[in-house]
């Protein structure tokens, strides 16, 4: 090699991803060298820069943003805890319906996508026991498509007690599905994350 | 507090902050304010907005820990620390900053060779890389991230955070007064 390194090829060689061109030339070139070892020593400097310690408590900020959330979500679950154990029943009793034959097509699709939204919390079921850790990003996109499945969940049961028409009811159902599968997608990718 | 004191948290709190306890969850936010609020500090622009990244995530960490799977020594720690990363680069990705780089040969004109110790040379030369180079090289050379996981993080691409990383190394250079001659 007719010339030095440049820093992305030292950086390179620190993390073991160097060509064997470069490698050779590093242990040939003082300069090169020299400018290795300087890259080691700002890096270890940089590890060695004080820890900050947080100017002001934040803790209660946060504790009383909880405390908010928790008392709207306590409201909320004394509908949606029923509304979802209502679904999973509604879902179970018109398969036995659909078993006993004579139906119309929107009744068949309501059945297939039932069938499906049961598929899907199976799966769901596997992929969501993978024990692995789970950054931040994805847990919020988890909770937020849980959070609109309890909605969804809400929906139907409501449709339901009102006897809406097999229509609005598939609608919701469709709907279901599509958040159970974006969720059970969501849990795929976290199975395919490569942890620390 | 020590990796031991952390460990011990990690078996004995995390199962009641996993059920909502609050006083298990304020001793996960003592045991790692210092960690998140340093994190938040190198990466952010000023004090203020760390710790808007300290309160965020936190708050991200108190809903999402009962879904926390890990179990290895230091799960939680990656974990909290991969949280506060991302609020970080979430905040600089949306905050437009002046760049001050220009600024780079004043610090070098002001800078006292003899009297000054080299920590406080390179808090101020980290200080003058852009928000996005001063990340990389943050989360690269001191957290460990892979270009990988920077990439993901950023949503950019690994070639975007190994020029990133490169960049800001002939930038610390310059400043430091660390250029070879040949």
């Amino acid at each position: 090699m007719l010339r030095h390194l440049t820093m992305s090829e030292l950086i390179a060689l620190r993390d073991n991803e160097g060509t064997v061109v470069a490698r050779e030339h590093l242990s040939s070139c003082d300069v090169c060298a020299t400018e290795f070892e300087r890259l080691h020593q700002r890096v270890a400097a940089l590890k060695s820069l004080a820890q900050f310690r947080p100017p002001r408590d934040r803790w209660e900020a946060v504790r009383s943003q909880l405390a908010g959330e928790r008392r709207r979500t306590r409201r909320w679950i004394g509908l949606s805890g029923v509304a979802a154990a209502a679904v999973i029943a509604l879902a179970v009793g018109f398969s036995q319906f659909a078993a006993q034959g004579a139906k119309t097509a929107a009744e068949q699709q309501m059945v297939d996508l039932m069938a499906e939204s049961q598929r899907l919390e199976s799966v769901l079921h596997t992929v969501g026991q993978d024990g692995r850790v789970m950054n931040g990003i994805t847990a919020a996109a988890i909770a937020d498509l849980e959070d609109r499945i309890a909605l969804i969940d809400a929906g139907i049961f409501e449709a339901q007690s009102r006897r809406y028409t097999t229509a609005d009811m598939r609608g919701l159902w469709e709907q279901r599905v599509s958040l159970m599968g974006a969720l059970v997608n969501t849990h795929v990718r976290q199975v395919g994350y490569v942890g620390f | 507090m020590t990796q031991l004191s952390m460990a011990a948290l990690d078996e004995l709190a995390i199962q009641r902050a996993k059920s909502g306890d609050l006083d298990a969850l304020e001793r996960i936010y003592r045991a790692y304010e210092g960690v998140v609020y340093s994190v938040a500090r190198r990466i952010c622009r000023t004090p203020e907005e760390a710790e808007e990244v300290l309160q965020e995530t936190f708050l991200e960490v108190c809903r999402s820990i009962r879904r926390f799977r890990g179990t290895a020594p230091g799960s939680l720690t990656a974990w909290v620390k991969r949280v506060a990363s991302s609020k970080a680069l979430i905040r600089i990705r949306y905050e437009k900053y002046r760049d001050t780089e220009e600024l780079v040969e004043d610090v070098k004109a002001g800078r006292k060779d003899q009297d000054v110790t080299v920590s406080i040379d390179l808090e101020t030369a980290l200080q003058q890389l852009s928000d996005t180079a001063r990340a990389v090289v943050w989360l690269h050379d001191v957290e460990g991230y892979t270009h990988e996981e920077i990439a993901e993080m950023m949503n950019k691409t690994v070639s975007f955070s190994k020029s990133q990383l490169s960049r800001a190394h002939a930038r610390l250079r310059k400043m430091l007064g660390e250029e070879v001659r040949c």
